[in-house]
């Protein structure tokens, strides 16, 4: 274990008009954790992850970032300290590569460009497409264009990864280069929570896992034990479905 | 035929047509340039107000935008030239004319930036929003360079209608092109060639413009997925 | 209220409904006329015959790049010259005739190009008899896609009738300035009669989304 908690919810509920969404969410998580999340569509697993990227806000309870709450941060501060990744990648269309992944740095960090560019040259390397540095979004294959997303997202150098179903859009043989790098971030030892449906990923490259149902965060624990030997029925059910 | 053309023509000198371009001319020129600039100053203020307005707010401008869509603009000019006696006022037509123009193209262009704004889907806000720009980052480096790709169809659309709807205030006695023309059909009693003179300069005015904007919309479709 | 008074233009409301008659009677023709026009014209734009393709062009492009009513004054004196004695109807008749074909040439010309020919050709080859394709291949989409413009279209020719009231044709906007000069309340008549416009118009583009929403709802968007 990392030691230093980074991320802790307590008690979060959040509704989408009249629906209870998040139930009572309770969540632990210490630097440098990899999280797998997981559970059936529709139970709050992608809403958990904007919460926590504070990109939705909550009605009750209290969201602990490094110890603080929420509410003491500057939005700005979450928001260049977490980083989230979407399932549909979202690249800005009208930009290339390379200004998709300095914008932000540059116009929000206020890094001077060339520095931007160095890194983010860097990071394009990182994830094997510094050749597609000045090509559109539009030519580039679903795999490569989350991988450039996730290069868009460390450029702010975040303290937290989230992935929100980042290959559920993926045609199968792209997939697993996008887990690579997922695995390569995870094992640098920056802080990820992985909303996956990629069971033996998950087996492979997590420390813990959780499982949601429903709203409700069912339980949690140590990744081998969650799917080897889960406590609750409704784990229990789930993984059976999903194996 | 040759010679039926040329009759048609006759009576008709240099001095008209001198008379069309330096009388006229200018004046429905000066008339598109505030009502394009004006309007799509104005225009965009209001398209933008109602992307972060509450609905109530939203439905208010939608009432008066839509009023204004749907009237005739002749029965606007009409109304323009009539309500200063009414209220008081003393201004002059081509001021409540220019007026009423302006407001009747900042009301299109309210609905074209609208809709632009609204075709950037929002995953595009959302990633922004994530990366942490503010708002108006948001909207400047993110957000309307994708919506203004939308917008130049209609844009350009109703800045070219604008152009030909200018031709309206002469019903109200202002003396732009058309109404320069009248003047001179007054003089030779012969309209038709008049008419197809001043059909053909806006013709040269407009037909150019419309095909940059053609080249526009093409230019705006590439590198966009 | 605020020293309006309607009540001496309301008096007049079956006079003002005759010209809401004519109005609509003049639109609904040069529409469904030009329309019928601006599908040939449609077709001559994509014609593998420089002759035709470049005529219809040439159409389209003077009519959209010169004004209306540039188009009925020249109508109304064209057809004078011709001897047509009082041309006012007729005048405005062609002048939207031709204004309507211009502009529905591109929007029939944007629903012929939705259709796909490798769409027709599946269907070609699962058995499918040329009416069965037009019913069910090529002419929804094309429909879906031409409806709300059209109906946009008809609303701008709508509110382009009005442009009668320069030549003497009796309708809507004529019927206002009539009022206005004889009872001296310009602002109350112009007002009652833009009422009119606005209401016929919003039904219009009711309709429009009425359609798009329930017939097409149910329609397979594109894959």
């Amino acid at each position: 274990m990392g030691g230093k908690r980074i991320l802790e919810l307590k008690n979060v509920n959040k509704y989408y008009g009249n629906n209870h969404v998040l139930k009572d969410v309770n969540l632990i998580v210490e630097h440098g954790d990899v999280w797998a999340i997981i559970g059936p569509s529709g139970s709050g697993k992608s809403t958990m992850l904007y919460c926590i990227s504070f990109l939705e806000p909550i009605q009750s309870g209290e969201i602990f970032f490094q110890g603080k709450k929420f509410s003491e941060y500057a939005k700005l501060e979450i928001h260049e300290s977490i980083g989230i990744i979407f399932q549909n990648y979202n690249l800005f269309p009208h930009l290339t590569v390379l200004d998709n992944v300095t914008l932000a740095p540059y116009k929000v960090k206020k890094i001077p460009m060339n520095q931007c560019r160095k890194k983010a040259v860097e990071l394009l390397e990182k994830v094997g497409l510094a050749h597609k540095k000045d090509a559109f979004p539009h030519e580039l294959s679903g795999g490569q264009a989350q991988r450039i997303a996730i290069a868009r997202s460390l450029a702010m150098e975040p303290k937290i990864m989230l992935y929100d179903e980042v290959t559920s859009a993926l045609d199968p043989e792209l997939v697993q280069d996008v887990l690579e790098v997922i695995k390569d971030l995870a094992r640098e030892g920056i802080t990820s929570l992985i909303v996956t449906h990629e069971i033996p990923f998950a087996r492979e490259c997590t420390d813990y896992c959780l499982f949601m149902n429903n709203g409700k965060l069912e339980e949690s624990g140590l990744t081998k034990e969650v799917l080897n030997n889960p406590k609750n029925v409704r784990t229990k059910e789930f993984l059976q479905k999903v194996l | 035929m040759g010679e039926a053309v040329i009759e048609l023509f006759s009576g008709i000198n240099l001095k008209d047509l001198v008379f069309m371009l330096k009388t006229g001319l200018p004046i429905t020129i000066y008339l598109s340039i505030i009502a394009i600039t004006i309007g799509t100053l104005v225009g965009f203020i209001i398209g933008w107000l109602r992307t972060i307005a509450n609905e109530f707010f939203d439905s208010i401008i939608l009432i008066f935008v839509d009023i204004i869509r749907s009237t005739p603009l002749i029965i606007q000019l009409l109304i323009a030239y009539h309500l200063p006696a009414f209220l008081g006022i003393n201004i002059t037509t081509i001021l409540a004319g220019s007026i009423v123009i302006v407001l009747y193209f900042a009301a299109n262009c309210s609905q074209v930036v609208k809709a632009g704004i609204d075709s950037v889907t929002f995953n595009q806000w959302r990633a922004a929003k994530s990366l942490g720009f503010s708002y108006l980052q948001q909207m400047r480096y993110i957000i309307l360079p994708q919506a203004w790709r939308a917008m130049i169809p209609s844009y350009t659309g109703s800045a070219l209608g604008i152009i030909k709807d200018t031709s309206l205030i002469s019903v109200i006695g202002v003396i732009e092109l058309v109404r320069s023309g009248q003047i001179v059909i007054s003089r030779t009693l012969n309209p038709l060639p008049i008419w197809f003179i001043i059909g053909l300069i806006y013709f040269i005015v407009c037909w150019p413009l419309s095909k940059i904007s053609r080249h526009l919309e093409k230019k705006a479709q590439f590198g966009k997925e | 209220m605020l020293g309006f008074r309607f009540q001496p233009v309301i008096k007049n409301m079956s006079f003002i409904l005759e010209g809401v008659r004519i109005t609509f009677s003049l639109s609904v023709l040069g529409f469904l006329i030009g329309s019928f026009i601006g599908i040939f014209i449609a077709f001559g734009r994509r014609s593998h015959t420089s002759l035709l393709r470049n005529s219809s062009s040439a159409f389209i492009e003077v009519v959209r790049n010169t004004p209306f009513l540039v188009h009925v004054y020249f109508f109304y004196f064209a057809l004078g010259e011709i001897g047509v004695n009082i041309p006012s109807y007729f005048a405005l008749l062609i002048a939207l005739i031709v204004m309507n074909a211009g502009y529905m040439s591109e929007i029939i010309r944007g629903g012929i190009e939705v259709i796909k020919t490798e769409q027709v050709k599946s269907a070609e080859a699962l058995g499918l008899s040329p009416f069965q394709i037009k019913r069910y291949i090529i002419i929804p989409p094309a429909l879906r896609v031409m409806l709300p413009p059209s109906l946009n279209q008809f609303a701008i020719s709508f509110l382009s009738s009005s442009l009668g009231v320069v030549i003497g044709v009796k309708e809507l906007t004529w019927r206002a300035d009539f009022l206005q000069a004889r009872n001296f309340l310009s602002l109350e008549s112009y007002l009652v009669v833009a009422a009119f416009y606005i209401i016929i118009v919003k039904i219009t583009l009711s309709i429009s989304r009425f359609i798009d929403k329930k017939v097409f709802k149910y329609k397979i968007t594109d894959i």
